[in-house]
């Protein structure tokens, strides 16, 4: 019985690990940010699943499987949303979806060589980040100097930094707005 | 292996390194405050290693374990509070930056020294 | 074995994460590789055993951290527009500085060596006489509240001070607009709606947050927690609400009156605290006299002044948030 769940955890971590590990593949391959997201958000949500699934079946009959239940739920919540406020982001900026590179034509594969992209391919963990910076600079100015930096940056995991990013600003104008007397309304 | 034992130590000589540069090397404000959180995030990297004992755990005694090593609390005493001192100074510092853009309309030093010259 | 690979390598993610923020132009970029470089660092004390520190770390440095710097962001700039200083100058000071302390601690004790010096004066002597003297078994919080108890205390009174510093700069004046037009502003007003998911589920998690945050300040005598913690997880789930509803939302559900209030009575309470051990006979901050019971007294004082640490970090992480989204746009 033991022998059967340690081949059944076994085996729910290595599919696991090779999801998160094909995920992290696609975010550094994948032509641009769209697709790129797609890779990393997937992945992340079904390997990070497998991988605690593991993990309970390791557990035994303790606390532990319901803490990393807990953890599981928490992900299952919070991973899918953050890629939806990236995608959000990038849609509401202005990514364009096609494949593109600075001179407009289609995209080689190095394009991922460019910009500020080395030290993310280290890691999926902390891309995302740069990723939001794609939407402002679209937004507010420079749109010329930031658009090939933005097309090479990438998405990732961390993004649930990313609807604290945006949001930020927001209060801070909604305050303004009340402020000046004219009513904040309640359509938010 | 004695350099793995003193890898954490020249990590925190290199991140020192690296925010002391982001400090001295940029003018923007906000930049240099990132590079003193980086500088902060190696001095508590420094505290932390030195709590650690091989086959320690974190220090919260257990009913019923004997015998067991725990990693030192004073220096995790130390790094928890000035931690959350370090985040209300830093903000300190943002809300002094916030004021400098309203009254220079810049946060770059250059530009306000310059600015200070003029008057 | 396993430790040390997983401490290598988040080690150099750290330096690669931070070499990422001395290159980059963009701040906002520069302020999320902070945040994750914070997230790192959380990793990293956990693996070196400081459980109290990476709960911290992730709240502070990677969660209210990195939103004060964005909201400090949207009230400056975006772009790190500076020309670099001549780099000789910098790039000299910082090597000679890095290779000063690589050559002296070629002279200190490995990574967990049971001989070095720091574990063999004062904490021994925490570590044996906690389970007697106090009787909570997380001896962090037990050399946290009571035995550096005066240290705590000062701690407190410079989150508080820097509290008001922010207050007086950022505080009273209302936001200027007329600099902002209508329609954009408007346009930037109404993207809050197109979040419909994140709010949702955003909303969902902040009770849970909140829930979490008073767990790890009635838990920190027995596990990794304590005010410090607490008081961030919550002032965390209050300024995910007002990021997710916008801010004048967030003030009404923690109002701004509510959330100085917090500061001011977490430092009196905490000051109390020691007054009333000092009427009772002890001295000051010796909780042993609160109760007949030494022991007992001990563990009243420590949650008392948790509870007024709990509460004058909420109030702070909060005030200051409010005081940054208030500002308004420029």
């Amino acid at each position: 019985m033991d022998l059967l769940l340690d081949i059944a955890s076994a085996i729910l971590l290595l599919t696991g690990g090779f999801f998160v590990f094909v995920g992290g593949f696609g975010v550094m391959r994948m032509p641009e940010f769209f697709t790129r997201m797609h890779a990393a958000s997937l992945t992340d949500t079904g390997g990070a699943a497998l991988i605690l699934l593991g993990l309970m079946l390791q557990g035994g009959l303790t606390l532990v499987p319901f803490k990393l239940a807990a953890i599981f739920l928490f992900l299952f919540l919070t991973s899918p949303t953050a890629s939806y406020a990236l995608a959000n982001a990038a849609l509401l900026s202005g990514v364009s979806t096609a494949c593109r590179n600075e001179t407009g034509a289609p995209l080689p594969e190095n394009e991922v060589d460019s910009a500020d992209s080395k030290p993310a391919s280290k890691s999926v963990a902390k891309t995302s980040a740069s990723r939001t910076s794609g939407r402002k600079t679209t937004a507010k100015q420079a749109a010329e100097q930031a658009a090939p930096k933005a097309a090479a940056r990438k998405a990732s995991k961390k993004a649930a930094k990313k609807p604290a990013g945006k949001a930020a600003k927001k209060p801070a104008r909604k305050a303004a707005k009340k402020a000046a007397g004219k009513p904040a309304g309640k359509k938010s | 292996m004695a350099v793995l034992g003193l890898y954490n130590y020249f990590i925190f000589a290199v991140l020192l390194m690296i925010g002391l540069y982001c400090i001295l090397a940029r003018t923007n404000i906000i930049k240099s405050l990132i590079g003193l959180t980086i500088f902060q995030g190696a001095v508590f990297l420094l505290y932390i290693s030195t709590d650690k004992i091989d086959g320690g755990t974190a220090p919260i005694i257990q009913e019923g374990v004997e015998n067991q090593i725990f990693a030192n609390p004073l220096p995790q005493v130390l790094i928890l509070t000035a931690i959350v001192v370090g985040i209300s100074t830093t903000a300190l510092a943002l809300a002094v930056t916030v004021r400098i853009k309203e009254a220079y309309g810049t946060i770059e030093e250059d530009k306000i020294q310059e600015m200070d010259r003029e008057l | 074995m396993i430790t040390i690979v997983f401490s290598l390598f988040l080690l150099t993610m750290l330096v690669i994460v931070a070499v990422g923020i001395l290159r980059t132009d963009n701040l906002f970029t520069a302020v999320m590789l902070s945040g994750i470089f914070s997230l790192i660092m959380a990793a990293n004390f956990f693996i070196l055993d400081a459980a109290d520190v990476a709960l911290t770390e992730a709240v502070i440095g990677a969660g209210i951290s990195t939103v004060l710097f964005l909201g400090a962001l949207a009230l400056t700039a975006e772009y790190d527009r500076s020309p670099p200083v001549g780099t000789w100058v910098p790039l000299l000071t910082s090597s000679a500085l890095g290779g000063v302390i690589i050559f002296a601690t070629l002279q200190a004790p490995r990574l967990g060596d049971p001989n070095a010096v720091v574990h063999k004066h004062v904490a021994p002597w925490y570590l044996d006489r906690t389970p007697e003297l106090i009787d909570v078994p997380n001896v962090v919080t037990a050399v946290l509240a009571s035995f550096r108890g005066y240290d705590t205390l000062g701690e407190v009174f410079v989150v508080f001070i820097a509290c008001i510093g922010v207050m007086s700069l950022l505080g009273r004046v209302r936001p200027r607009r007329d600099s902002i037009e209508e329609d954009e502003f408007d346009k930037r007003t109404d993207n809050l709606r197109h979040h419909l998911i994140p709010r949702v589920v955003g909303k969902m998690l902040v009770p849970f947050i909140v829930l979490f945050g008073l767990y790890v300040q009635f838990h920190g005598d027995f596990g990794p927690g304590g005010g410090f913690q607490a008081g961030a997880l919550i002032a965390a789930g209050v300024i995910l609400y007002s990021l997710l509803e916008g801010g004048p939302r967030g003030r009404e559900l923690v109002p701004e009156w509510f959330s100085s209030l917090l500061v001011a009575l977490g430092a009196f309470t905490y000051t109390c605290v020691g007054v009333v051990s000092m009427a009772m006979g002890g001295r000051f901050l010796d909780y042993s006299v609160l109760s007949h019971d030494p022991v007992h007294g001990q563990h009243m004082g420590i949650l008392i002044i948790e509870a007024g640490v709990g509460m004058t970090v909420t109030g702070v992480m909060i005030t200051i948030f409010h005081a940054f989204s208030r500002r308004g746009i420029r």
